[in-house]
């Protein structure tokens, strides 16, 4: 078992180098700037500065580990595809009602799942996270800033959006152990209660 | 490692090493010929995803990658041949996002990518590449000495990215190559919205 597992690590550790590599022969391309608050890093940051979204996006990572296989990995594939279509109905100025009220349901509505251990069937969870996936994205698709690289700029976002999830995946492993179940269901609780607080500042 | 996979994995380590400062725009990737056409699609977005997005593709298939990556090449070619025979400008960005789209979806469902889907997708992906790296250096020399340039680097990247999924064989490292396809289809998506909304 030792072998094996040292022979998974070199396997693993070989193919991050390379990709390592490839990505720092395209850090050039993903810093490109088209003037202003442009690029990759840009729209790195852009999730990571609005707290409604990123305790949304932790709660779809938190909710996907508590429902096991496979939501932990089919709420990841389905969200920033959904994402990306309600913002390309904000950059194509199509109007959704109440964004910042369905994003602050979204926090209130994932976090109540997580701490309520509430499972419904895969087809609601995978409907309840799209719709909410479509107000987020309006909101980010409706703050693109002008004259940022599109491209840089919305590999960054969705990179970022991305990299949420897997927070929350992360951390809503502990739920495998009695304590951190525990630990899961309160983190569910704490955005749940952000929600509330998101819900008041929006209303 | 295999002596083939040895071979892809000194190719990128060699590029990555022999690259020179990275240039912010464009038109000046290392003051052009074959090094700047070698690193030319690492620095133009459009060519970064649409080559990784097909990469992904590729390597995650288990039949007929080699025939896939063989029509890339190919269409490669054609459309490095056009632009050393002075074709004009074209919509060849907007076809390499789109192309970015595609094969992230096909890359997210993870559905076997059957020849008639992959073929014409790799060979379009392909010339677009080439169509739309016209190369903006003084001499017809130096010109020539960039498109072979974008051509290897264009071509080692995709070998690259699908070589590097193909040997990933875990359950939950196939679920991130998913992962990774729908992050590209979702951008693709976001550009194309951009560019409609003009």
């Amino acid at each position: 078992m030792n072998h094996s597992l040292h022979h998974c690590i070199r396997l693993g550790f070989r193919e991050a180098v390379v990709a390592t590599f490839l990505l720092a022969l395209a850090s050039p391309a993903l810093a490109h700037v088209g003037g202003g608050a442009g690029g990759f890093v840009g729209g790195l940051a852009h999730p990571l500065f609005g707290p409604d979204h990123v305790v949304a996006m932790v709660a779809v990572g938190l909710w996907g580990a508590f429902l096991g296989a496979p939501a932990i990995w089919l709420l990841p594939v389905v969200f920033p595809l959904v994402m990306a279509a309600g913002g390309a109905l904000a950059i194509l100025g199509m109007p959704l009602a109440h964004v910042e009220i369905g994003i602050a349901v979204s926090a209130i509505v994932l976090g109540l799942m997580v701490a309520l251990a509430l499972a419904p069937p895969l087809w609601i969870a995978a409907v309840l996270v799209g719709a909410f996936a479509v107000f987020h994205g309006h909101a980010h698709g409706a703050e693109l800033p002008v004259g940022a690289d599109p491209v840089a700029y919305a590999l960054g976002f969705v990179v970022a959006t991305g990299a949420l999830h897997l927070a929350g995946i992360a951390f809503g492993l502990l739920a495998q152990w009695p304590a951190g179940r525990i630990a899961v269901r309160a983190a569910g609780g704490a955005i749940a209660l952000a929600g509330l607080v998101f819900l008041h500042a929006a209303a | 490692m295999s002596g083939g996979h040895r071979r892809v994995a000194a190719a990128v380590a060699a590029a990555s090493i022999t690259s020179a400062t990275p240039a912010l725009a464009h038109g000046s990737v290392a003051g052009g010929g074959f090094l700047g056409g070698l690193l030319h699609p690492f620095f133009v977005p459009e060519h970064f995803l649409a080559l990784i997005a097909l990469g992904l593709l590729i390597g995650q298939q288990e039949h007929g990658r080699s025939q896939v990556v063989t029509m890339f090449a190919v269409g490669l070619m054609a459309g490095l041949a056009a632009i050393a025979l002075a074709a004009g400008p074209s919509s060849a960005n907007h076809v390499l996002v789109a192309v970015a789209g595609v094969a992230g979806l096909w890359t997210s469902a993870a559905r076997p990518l059957p020849q008639i889907a992959g073929w014409p997708l790799a060979a379009v992906a392909g010339a677009a590449i080439g169509l739309d790296s016209p190369p903006e250096v003084a001499s017809l020399f130096a010109a020539n000495l960039m498109l072979v340039g974008t051509g290897l680097g264009a071509l080692a990247c995709v070998v690259a990215v699908a070589a590097l999924v193909a040997r990933l064989r875990r359950d939950w490292q196939r679920i991130g190559v998913r992962v990774a396809g729908s992050w590209a289809a979702a951008a693709a998506i976001l550009v194309m919205a951009a560019r409609l909304a003009g």
